[in-house]
Order: C-alpha cells, then sequence, then structure tokens
C-alpha cells in the first residue's frame, strides 16, 4: 500500500496491516483515533498525563494483539475507546487514584458545569448525538453520565444519586437501549 | 459471601457493564456469562459502541505522543513470518495440529508419478505480488467468512503445522493465506495444486512467500497440497511440502 492510500483502507485492512508489522498502519490508526482516545481518557481521570499513559497504553496493544479486534463486532474506533474507557476506569480506581481524585473532585464540584452533550466537539456527529441523547429521559442521562464519564460504578452512582442500586441497574440498561436506538435510526451506528 | 447470580440479575447488568461500572467480582461472572450468551454478548457490544459515539470527538491526534509510541514498537527482523489474523476461528475451540496420515503422501506420490495425464492443467497461473495489497487482505477475510465457503488446511509435512489456508468458493474463486512458510532456496518457488480425479492439477505458482493470493481458475478439487518447484512452476509436484489431510 501506498503512502497516500492508508487513508482509504478500511479498519480490517489496517488490522491486518497491523499484525503483518506495518508501522505506518498503525499511525494511521493513531492519526484517525487516538485525539478521541486521549479526549474520553483525559475526561474519565481528569489528568493529562495519566490520559496520555492511556493512549500508549491502548495502540501498543493493538500493536501486540492486534488479534484482539473482531471487525465482526463494531469499528476499531468503538474498540479503541472501549479498551481507553477500561484502563482509565481501572486507573482511576487504584488506590492511590482514589485520593487524588477526592481532592480535585472537591475543587472542581463549583466549576463543573459538564454534562454529556458538551463533551462532542465533532460537529458532523454532535446534532446527532444530541438528538440522540434528547431521547434519554433526565434520570437515564444523570446515570449514564456518571458510570461513563465518572468512571463511578452502579452502586456508587445509586449512593450519590441517593437511588436504590436496581433502579440504577435499570437506567443505564434502558437508557443505553433508547441511545442505541436514537444512534441506530440516525444512521450513526449500526442498527 | 459467593454471588450466584440468575440469567435476569445478569441481563440486569449488562448496561453497567458496557459502561464499566461494575465491581470486579460482577465483571468476572459477566464476562463469563457474555461468552456462552451471543445475545448478552451483542448486547453488550451494541451498548460500547453507542457508548464509543458519546465519547468520540474530532479532536486531533495529540502530537508528540506517537513518538513515544513508535519508540516502543518492535518490529520483528529478518525471516520471521508475520503473524496472521484468524477471524474465523474467533471464539472457537484451538484447531488441532494434527499430522497428516500416511495415505495423504501416498496419495500425492503415486498422482506425480503418473506422466501426461489427460486433464493436467498446464496453465501455470502466477500470482500477482500481494504484499502491501491491503486491499486483498480484507477481501481475504471477508472470503474466509463466507459461509458458502470451502476450506482447506494444508498442513506441513515436516512437523504438522498450518502451512497455508485455502478458501474456495462457490464460483471456484479460490484465495490463499500462507502461514508460516520456510523461504525456499533461491531457484525455487512455491506451487498450489488440487486433486478431483487421479492426478493432482495444478491451481498456480503462489511465488515465494506467498501472503495472500486470490486464483481465478475453472480448477477446484476435494484436496490441496502446496510444492516447491522450480521457478516458473511444474507440470506435475516434485517435492510436496504441504497437503489438507483425507475428508
Amino acid at each position: 500500500m501506498r503512502g497516500d492510500d492508508w487513508p482509504q483502507a478500511s479498519d480490517a485492512a489496517l488490522v491486518v496491516a497491523i499484525a503483518r508489522w506495518r508501522q505506518e498502519a498503525l499511525a494511521e490508526a493513531y492519526r484517525r483515533h487516538a485525539g478521541a482516545v486521549l479526549a474520553l481518557a483525559q475526561r474519565v481521570l481528569r489528568d493529562r498525563s495519566l490520559a496520555e499513559e492511556v493512549v500508549q497504553e491502548v495502540f501498543l496493544r493493538l500493536w501486540n494483539q492486534p488479534e484482539r479486534y473482531d471487525p465482526e463486532r463494531g469499528t476499531l474506533r468503538s474498540f479503541l475507546l472501549a479498551q481507553a474507557h477500561g484502563r482509565s476506569v481501572d486507573a482511576l480506581r487504584s488506590e492511590s487514584a482514589r485520593r487524588n481524585r477526592e481532592e480535585k473532585e472537591a475543587r472542581q464540584t463549583a466549576e463543573s458545569g459538564y454534562d454529556l452533550e458538551h463533551e462532542v466537539v465533532d460537529l458532523t456527529v454532535a446534532e446527532q448525538v444530541r438528538t440522540a441523547l434528547s431521547s434519554l429521559h433526565e434520570g437515564e442521562r444523570e446515570a449514564i453520565e456518571l458510570a461513563y464519564f465518572g468512571g463511578h460504578t452502579y452502586r456508587q452512582v445509586a449512593s450519590i444519586l441517593g437511588q436504590p442500586e436496581g433502579t440504577i441497574k435499570s437506567r443505564i440498561r434502558l437508557g443505553m437501549r433508547h441511545l442505541r436506538d436514537a444512534l441506530g435510526d440516525a444512521g450513526v451506528v449500526r442498527s | 459471601m459467593t454471588w450466584n447470580p440468575d440469567m435476569n440479575e445478569l441481563d440486569e447488568l449488562l448496561g453497567a457493564f458496557a459502561l464499566d461500572a461494575v465491581e470486579p467480582q460482577e465483571a468476572e461472572r459477566l464476562e463469563d456469562y457474555l461468552r456462552e450468551n451471543p445475545r448478552a454478548r451483542a448486547e453488550v457490544e451494541e451498548y460500547r459502541e453507542a457508548a464509543a459515539f458519546l465519547a468520540s470527538t474530532g479532536a486531533d491526534a495529540p502530537a508528540g505522543l506517537w513518538e513515544r509510541i513508535a519508540a516502543q514498537i518492535e518490529t520483528p527482523t529478518g525471516d520471521q513470518p508475520a503473524p496472521l489474523l484468524d477471524f474465523r476461528r474467533r471464539g472457537g475451540p484451538p484447531v488441532a495440529r494434527r499430522r497428516p496420515r500416511r495415505r495423504v503422501w501416498q496419495w500425492v506420490a503415486a498422482a506425480a508419478a503418473v506422466l501426461a495425464v489427460a486433464g493436467l492443467s498446464t496453465e501455470v497461473v502466477r500470482q500477482q505480488d500481494r504484499l502491501d495489497d491491503l486491499q486483498a487482505s480484507q477481501d481475504a477475510l471477508t472470503v474466509s467468512l463466507d459461509p458458502t465457503a470451502r476450506h482447506f488446511d494444508l498442513l506441513s509435512a515436516t512437523d504438522g503445522s498450518l502451512a497455508m489456508r485455502v478458501t474456495v468458493r462457490a464460483d471456484g474463486e479460490t484465495w490463499i493465506v500462507g502461514e508460516a512458510l520456510p523461504t525456499p532456496p533461491s531457484d525455487r518457488e512455491y506451487q498450489l495444486w488440487t486433486i478431483d480425479g487421479p492426478a493432482p492439477v495444478s491451481v498456480g505458482v503462489v511465488g515465494r512467500d506467498p501472503e495472500v493470493g486470490r486464483f481465478r481458475t475453472d480448477v477446484v478439487g476435494t484436496r490441496y497440497a502446496l510444492s516447491l518447484e522450480p521457478r516458473g512452476g511444474s507440470p506435475q509436484p516434485t517435492e510436496v511440502v504441504a497437503a489438507s489431510p483425507e475428508q
């Protein structure tokens, strides 16, 4: 594949090339997805250098274990973001991180004001995501934000919101189902 | 305290699990559950894909970080062949690598001894160099998932390891994916054969380092073999190095 062909390569083709030790293929995957991976890790960890470590881990893992990606199961982007999210949450929940986090959260509570909509920077996707999010109930949106971006377990979310665990489990599941359906209707994800 | 959830309790957790929002013990149990339950696994995958949209931004790849990654990448040097992905077998039991049974070699040896048999195809199709052709790789992947295609595993004569995979579509289009094949002597290259009658028929010359290749051919058979031949191929196999086991 010539240098200018890489941007046209599909996810599966890129990963096959990565499996053949083609560094240019990993560089292309990085070019496409590292921005989103870093942004997600940073959102969850609220720490740039920890987030950069997550980016490195995710792409090194892609290099060393490309077979973990299954094109039948989803896009490379959602695979990398799921990896990034898992690693970020693990780092967040580790002992020392917890202490730092409590301190940071105390500082940030006042200025917080973020909600899901403002995080989506890509204008071409933002409108569709906004529409999809508006189909969620307030309780669903809140639970999903605390779980996904806050890195909390559903039990912690229940405790934060003062709701029963069963209610939170259900809100998260239903909310994700509604989100999936809305994104599918918008043609943004495969339905 | 052991936790013994029923299927309903596990299903209730699928949303939280997709968002990494469960306890470690729950995550372990859910991972087992998803391995056994494709419906639940599909549900989690859909939620993860939807979550990726929440996370997805148009942010540019961070500058400077790539260099740190590139510095940590190891690329094997020399003749070490690249591992090939096997999307087809994902999640299934590991394929047992059997030594080819003696009968296979006798068949090939006997067939090779037959000279000038009518029906021997003398058309030798030379494989294009596919090393840089990612489209071929992706097509090979798609073909390997085709449920109507037939698959043949060519096992090495020396150690029974997997040498090449051949996939034959219903329309006769034949794909090869080379595994860890040794580099041949400089005056030789690999040739692929099939048999659907008394004698082996050449599918084509696959080169010295076959990775992914495709042959448009009328020649389809019930068994396949790979041999080492002088450059340009031979009308009949001389040194068979791998073959698919008897069906």
